[in-house]
């Protein structure tokens, strides 16, 4: 195919094509594993946190002072 | 692009301001120039989610006016930015980074956005991001609807999570600075992989109306800029009390480093362990580099070590529950389906399975991490540790997986800060400190609750004595 100056010039000022989306990769787990799995690393973290002994008068977090 | 010598794109909000004000360009022209490169170059980078150029161009010709008229809003007049695609815009597409919520409109600002506005900033585009901000946990850098953010240094690397866009662009000189969000590492990881300065504000300083929620507890908003100055002059435009954001603090913020105390009188705390055992190895020499430069300030060193807590533990369950139970409709409708990642899919969907009594010992526990964190800040006055201790990840690999085969250090150091200080609502301050494998690094500041003039007055002397903050990466081809 042969080009005019003006086509080449408008071809070469062209932005490049986007870099097509990438998916992300299929897993090789199924959506029952991933499940358990997640519902693993919870476990995992629950079984972590039931170790810190808590004194009663301890109130859940929500407020931040400046100190 | 036609006109604009290509510095300007890597101009500060202060030269640019200036600029605008000695009429060496319109306000409209600026707007113009950064939307096209925005348009141009925001996809190669899978950092753009939605082109804002009518409107910016509108706002842009109205800021114009002003300015002939005499009148000045501040150091923010005229400047473009892009924000995170989680903050609403009205009547325009707030897609969340996520397939299920692509078309999806509000018919209001955010607050953030607003009063941006107000200050005559010019809103260019929306950023993209990872999905959901990555609620739930994603495996790959492609959880988003976008694609994998590519890192301008390299695009085989990502550009971090979950604020993805916002660094690519302020990166790549598509904006000079963008508004991302921090739950656990959304604006930190984004800003040390990309090279630019971020600012993770103290939770509840900056308004959180029009942002989706991710974690009400833990979720803030803040900016991705050129400098420490850029960031302080961005969080004093956005700051403030705002009765619809029921975590607002009620406070404001003005930036003013001149108030700041002297860098001698600061004592800054850190962990040896960081730097020379969980830092990469290619990172390690910029990172000494980096602790002798806040010595050589005169900061006071002093060795110290977070307190025992199982930090991500906490803050993982946290929000993994108050996540699942924003996403709960997404979740039992089935469209949770639809997300990109698959590990996501799955930790949104256990997430709904946490009991109350479980989630609200986290809490407890985050308590007594406040209280220690409290007794830690009165022996320092704010604390250094690498942001992230490599450069940017390979798009290629599960970000799920450690990086190296070394087994993990004995001392703990700071090495969970990033889980803490958002566990304690912490302000943290990304400075870019050197490369590793071409790729930037970074360190971070965190301080006490309401601190960020002083790690803004630290990073603005930090930058003054380094240009790491003023590099730029390769241009692509093309641009």
């Amino acid at each position: 195919m042969k080009l005019t100056r003006r086509e080449a010039a408008a071809l070469l000022s062209a932005p490049a094509a986007p870099a097509p989306p990438q998916a992300a990769p299929a897993s090789a787990e199924t959506p029952e594993q991933l499940l358990a799995a997640a519902r693993n690393r919870l476990r995992r973290n629950l079984e972590t946190l039931a170790k810190i002994r808590l004194p009663g008068a301890i109130e859940p977090a929500f407020q931040f002072k400046a100190s | 692009m036609a006109g604009f010598d290509e510095a300007v794109f890597f101009a500060t909000i202060g030269e640019l301001n200036a600029r605008l004000l000695a009429r060496e360009f319109s306000v409209e022209e600026l707007a113009r120039a950064f939307a096209d490169r925005l348009e141009q170059l925001g996809p190669r980078y899978n950092a753009l989610a939605l082109s804002l150029r009518d409107s910016a161009l509108r706002q842009a010709r109205k800021v114009d006016e002003e300015l002939k008229r005499g009148r000045r809003r501040g150091p923010l007049q005229g400047i473009p930015y892009g924000a995170k695609d989680l903050l609403s815009v009205a009547g325009r597409p707030t897609a969340w980074g996520a397939r299920p919520f692509a078309g999806q409109v509000f018919d209001y600002d955010a607050t953030v956005l607003r009063k941006l506005e107000r200050q005559g900033a010019v809103l260019i585009g929306k950023l993209a991001m990872v999905e959901l901000a990555g609620g739930g946990g994603y495996r790959w850098a492609a959880a988003s609807m976008t694609g994998p953010g590519l890192n301008p240094w390299d695009p085989t690397r990502w550009s971090g999570g979950s604020s993805s866009g916002s660094g690519a662009a302020v990166a790549a000189g598509l904006v000079p600075f963008a508004l991302g969000s921090e739950t656990w590492g959304s604006i930190v990881t984004p800003a040390a992989y990309c090279g630019v300065t971020g600012l993770r504000p103290t939770y509840g300083l900056v308004s959180r109306y029009g942002a989706m929620a991710l974690s009400w507890t833990m979720d803030k908003i803040g900016p991705l800029a050129r400098s420490a100055e850029d960031c302080g002059l961005v969080l004093q435009g956005i700051a403030g009390g705002d009765g619809q954001d029921p975590g607002s603090a009620g406070k404001s913020f003005y930036y003013a480093p001149q108030f700041a105390r002297p860098l001698k009188e600061l004592r800054l705390g850190f962990a040896p362990a960081d730097f020379e055992q969980w830092a990469e190895p290619a990172a390690r020499p910029d990172f000494a580099q980096a602790l002798a430069t806040l010595r050589g300030l005169g900061l006071r060193m002093k060795e110290v070590a977070l307190p025992e807590f199982p930090y991500g533990a906490v803050a993982g369950l946290i929000i993994d529950t108050e996540g699942s139970a924003v996403f709960e409709e997404l979740i039992s409708s089935g469209k949770v389906e639809e997300l990109a990642d698959q590990k996501q899919i799955a930790g949104l969907k256990a997430g709904l399975e946490v009991p109350a009594k479980d989630y609200l010992r986290a809490m407890r526990i985050r308590r007594l991490i406040q209280q220690e964190l409290r007794k830690l800040f009165m022996d320092v006055d704010l604390l250094v540790s690498p942001a992230r201790f490599g450069p940017a990840s390979k798009i290629s690999e599960p970000l799920d997986r450690p990086r190296s085969e070394a087994p993990r250090p004995a001392q703990r150091g700071l090495s969970e800060l990033g889980a803490a200080g958002n566990l304690a609502g912490l302000p943290a301050l990304v400075l870019p400190c050197g490369f590793a494998e071409k790729l930037p690094i970074a360190v971070q500041l965190v301080g006490r609750p309401f601190s960020e003039n002083t790690l803004l007055a630290v990073g603005r002397e930090f930058q003054r004595v380094t240009d790491w903050h003023r590099r730029r990466p390769p241009a692509p081809a093309g641009a």
